[in-house]
This record gives C-alpha cells, sequence and structure tokens, in this order.
C-alpha cells in the first residue's frame, strides 16, 4: 500500500502541489490526470526518493519513506519513466545490466522469460544486438517497461507509459494492467489506460513540473 | 660525459629575445593575445625565479622536515588548481582531493626513491622535490579529466543515473559506468603517452639527466622508471579523487549535489 500523506511539492518559492494525499490499496489501480505541470510525475518521483516533499510524507506498507530505508523500499518498486533515457549500450546489455546488481542477483533466472516478453510487447530477438540510441522512442520505452516487469516488483510507477507507443502495445499495456495483482499507480492521459484502473485522480495545476 | 654548461645571467635574458618571433606572429596576425603571453612569461619568470631561490635553501638544508613541507605545499597548490579548473566548490573537493595526491604522490614518490633508486635517504632533496613534482604535474591534468568526467557525466545523464537506482542500483553500482568512464579518459593519455614516448619526443626528465651530464642509457632508466610512476600516481589520484569525494556529493538518497558544482 502506498500512502502519499499531506506532501507538498515545490521548489524556490513556488509551490507546485500543495497537501495532496492518496493511499493506493494492495492490488488497487490508480491513474493520475491533470494538465502539464501540475506535478503528476513529481509525484512518482517523490515515492522513489528523487523529490524530496516540502511537507508531508510517503508511507509505503506501514514505512515512512526516508534516506536509510529508501534503499530497500527502491527495491520493491518498478518504475518506468516518461522518456526512457536509458545508457548508450547495446539493447541486450542494457536488459541485462539492472540484474547485475547485488539487490536483483536472486531474479536473474527471470531472464528466461525475455524471449517471450519481447514477442508479448512487438520485438523480434534482433532488437538485442541493437544499440540503444537507434532506437526509437516507443521502442525504448517497451524495453524499460520489459526491464520493469522482469524485476517482478510489488509496486509499480508507470509515467506516461503509453505516450509513444503504437496502438498494439497499448493494448497489449491495458492488458497486463488490468489482469495484474500488482499495485499500479499510473500517470497517463490515455483514456484506454484508465479504463482498466481502480480509480483516477485528477491533479489540479498549480505551478509549474520540478 | 660533462655536466651542464652554466647559463650566465645576460645569455639568459638572451633567451626572451627569442620571444620576438610569437610576438610578431601575434602582432601581424592580430591575434589578441598578446596581453596574456606578456603576462604569463613574466609569471613564469617570477615563479621559477621564486621556486629557484626556495629550492636552492632547501637542497642546502637538505631536512626531512622542510623537504616534506616542501612537497605539502606543493600538493596544496595542486589541489586548489585541480578542483578550480573542474568548476567544482573548492570547500567540497579541496580535503577529498588532498588525500588522493597525498596517495597517489607518496606511494609511487617512496616506490621510486627506496626501491628503484634505493637512494640512503627517503625524503633526500635531490630526488623527492624533483620526482614529486613530476609526478603531481603529471597527475594534474589526468585529474582535472577524471573528476570532470564524472560529476560532469552524471548530471548530464542524471535520468539515466536515477532509472539505475529505481531499478535498486546501490550508489556504487550506479555510479560504476560513470567511474570507468572517467577513469579511462584520465589515463588514456598517460597510455598513449607511454606508447609514443621516443618516438615522437625526448621526454623532459630523460632530456635533464642527459643535460646533468649522465650516459643515455642511465637516462631511459630514469624515464621508465619515472613514466611508471607517474602512471601509477595518476590512477591512484583519480581513482581516489572520485571515491572520496562521492561520500559529500550524492544526498542520503543518492541524488547528486547540484551545490558541487561552481558554474
Amino acid at each position: 500500500m502506498i500512502q502519499i500523506d499531506h506532501i507538498t511539492l515545490g521548489y524556490a518559492n513556488q509551490t507546485l502541489l500543495r497537501d495532496f494525499s492518496l493511499t493506493v490499496n494492495t492490488g488497487q489501480k490508480v491513474a493520475l490526470c491533470g494538465p502539464s505541470g501540475a506535478g503528476k510525475s513529481s509525484i512518482l518521483r517523490c515515492i522513489l526518493g528523487f523529490v524530496r516533499p516540502q511537507t508531508g510524507s510517503i508511507i509505503i506498507d506501514g514505512v515512512e519513506l526516508d534516506r536509510h530505508n529508501v534503499w530497500t523500499l527502491r527495491r520493491r518498486i518498478g518504475y518506468v519513466p516518461q522518456e526512457a533515457d536509458l545508457a548508450d549500450q547495446l539493447v541486450s546489455q542494457t536488459i541485462r545490466r539492472p540484474f547485475s546488481f547485488r539487490a536483483n542477483a536472486r531474479l536473474r533466472p527471470n531472464l528466461d522469460r525475455l524471449p517471450q516478453m519481447l514477442r508479448q510487447f512487438g520485438l523480434s530477438d534482433a532488437v538485442l544486438d541493437k544499440e540503444m540510441p537507434a532506437l526509437s522512442g516507443g521502442e525504448k520505452q517497451r524495453i524499460a517497461l520489459i526491464i520493469t516487469l522482469l524485476l517482478d516488483r510489488d509496486l509499480l510507477l508507470f509515467d506516461e507509459i503509453s505516450s509513444a507507443l503504437d496502438e498494439r502495445s497499448t493494448e497489449t499495456i491495458a492488458a497486463m494492467i488490468r489482469e495484474s495483482s500488482r499495485t499500479i499507480l499510473l500517470v497517463t492521459h490515455d483514456r484506454r489506460l484508465t479504463a482498466v484502473c481502480d480509480c483516477v485522480v485528477d491533479i489540479p495545476s498549480l505551478g509549474q513540473a520540478l | 660525459m660533462t655536466d651542464a654548461i652554466p647559463i650566465s645571467n645576460a645569455r639568459m635574458a638572451a633567451a626572451y629575445i627569442l620571444l620576438v618571433i610569437p610576438l610578431a606572429i601575434l602582432l601581424w596576425y592580430r591575434i589578441p593575445l598578446i596581453g596574456k603571453m606578456l603576462v604569463a612569461v613574466v609569471r613564469m619568470t617570477l615563479q621559477l625565479l621564486f621556486v629557484g631561490f626556495y629550492l636552492q635553501v632547501v637542497f642546502r638544508f637538505n631536512n626531512v622536515w622542510l623537504n616534506l613541507a616542501w612537497l605539502i605545499a606543493m600538493i596544496a597548490v595542486a589541489d586548489v588548481s585541480i578542483v578550480r579548473h573542474c568548476d567544482l566548490r573548492l570547500m567540497r573537493f579541496a580535503a577529498p582531493m588532498f588525500g588522493a595526491l597525498v596517495a597517489g604522490t607518496a606511494i609511487p614518490l617512496l616506490f621510486f626513491v627506496g626501491v628503484i633508486l634505493n637512494a640512503p635517504g627517503l625524503m633526500d632533496a635531490q630526488y623527492v622535490i624533483p620526482i614529486g613534482g613530476m609526478i603531481l604535474g603529471n597527475c594534474l591534468r589526468a585529474d582535472v579529466i577524471g573528476l570532470t568526467g564524472f560529476y560532469q557525466a552524471i548530471r548530464r545523464g542524471e535520468r539515466a543515473f536515477l532509472l539505475s537506482l529505481a531499478q535498486g542500483a546501490a550508489i556504487g553500482e550506479a555510479v560504476l559506468p560513470y567511474f570507468r568512464d572517467a577513469l579511462r579518459g584520465a589515463m588514456l593519455p598517460a597510455v598513449t603517452t607511454m606508447s609514443t614516448i621516443g618516438l615522437v619526443s625526448l621526454p623532459g626528465m630523460m632530456t635533464g639527466v642527459i643535460l646533468a651530464g649522465a650516459d643515455p642509457f642511465t637516462a631511459i632508466k630514469y624515464q621508465i622508471a619515472i613514466m611508471i610512476a607517474i602512471f601509477t600516481g595518476t590512477a591512484i589520484t583519480v581513482l581516489l579523487g572520485i571515491l572520496l569525494s562521492i561520500r559529500t556529493s550524492f544526498s542520503g538518497y543518492g541524488i547528486l549535489d547540484r551545490s558541487i558544482f561552481a558554474k
């Protein structure tokens, strides 16, 4: 369960999001909607500890996020950013790298599911031998999603996950969200994705994004 | 072999006549570098004269503590120069870089003097000061390349860096690719220099030893040893410079602290 408890986000004298609270129960799928710059992506980054709230707190399964436990909590969260800015290397290396981290060592057998995942998201095995910069935005987004799904996290945070995807891939993701038993919080404007969520939260605009 | 021919003050002054050639080139093509060139020549002259006078005193006394003080002063100057050239905050980086430079100078220097030369005194001014200076001077450029490369690459590629953290990387795992690239970038010039030395140019130390009257083969042995010492010093200072500064450059959440940058 993710509890966002009365957080205020902003920088310098500008407030982006004021006194915002939200609870996402275990297994629930919640979509965050709202105008650009309302702070939707910043909420996801706040849950990951990349942005610190000026007030309020983030509580995950009863544990309040702080600089000591953020490292453990991150290992329970899967995150797909809006722009999948992955390092300049071969796709196969990009996919394998997170599995070289000590915290993910026990997940290495999950890589056996890679060929099946590639097919599921409309990618051929040949993509593995390409350099990351040679991929289209949609291909990068699908690779980032595949990595996140292979990491088998309990909580999934998706930021505009369908922004560069074609119809078929978006429908695959919508089906995946609908069938998943995981807790999912996603930022999206895509009706096909909001339609499979349990709840849609509208974030009003106060300022510019962090 | 004969000792180096002494240069009289009058003939030393004559060396400046050579400057007429670059000065004429700058004037002819109206390159706005004359002021800077003249200031640089004056600075070089005054700095080297000062060092010359000071070294005479240091060599005359050949006192362990005085030699050590001179080495520490050189390290402190190099420390400030490296941090400033990296556009990093002096207050944040002076201490870790100083530690890295002390280790990166002391280890190859003591090995050079104690093991390779087997000199009677480990802190003999005749060896410790010129060799320490050569190691330090050559580490300077590599450290600037390494530190700048490391922190600027993370700053530019912050999204990829943060994604690594989100994927479960510890801070050491997240910085590893940037660390490898920075070390490679810093050490590559020294590797290139080693592979072409003697073919492209006669190195400084070898020239100095030959001018002092030694036979070329002795000069070559000194040069090989100093190149290895410099390369070792470079590796140690870049490695420690980054490792010692990581602790204070990232927040407890693993985020790069942007206030480390001077610009």
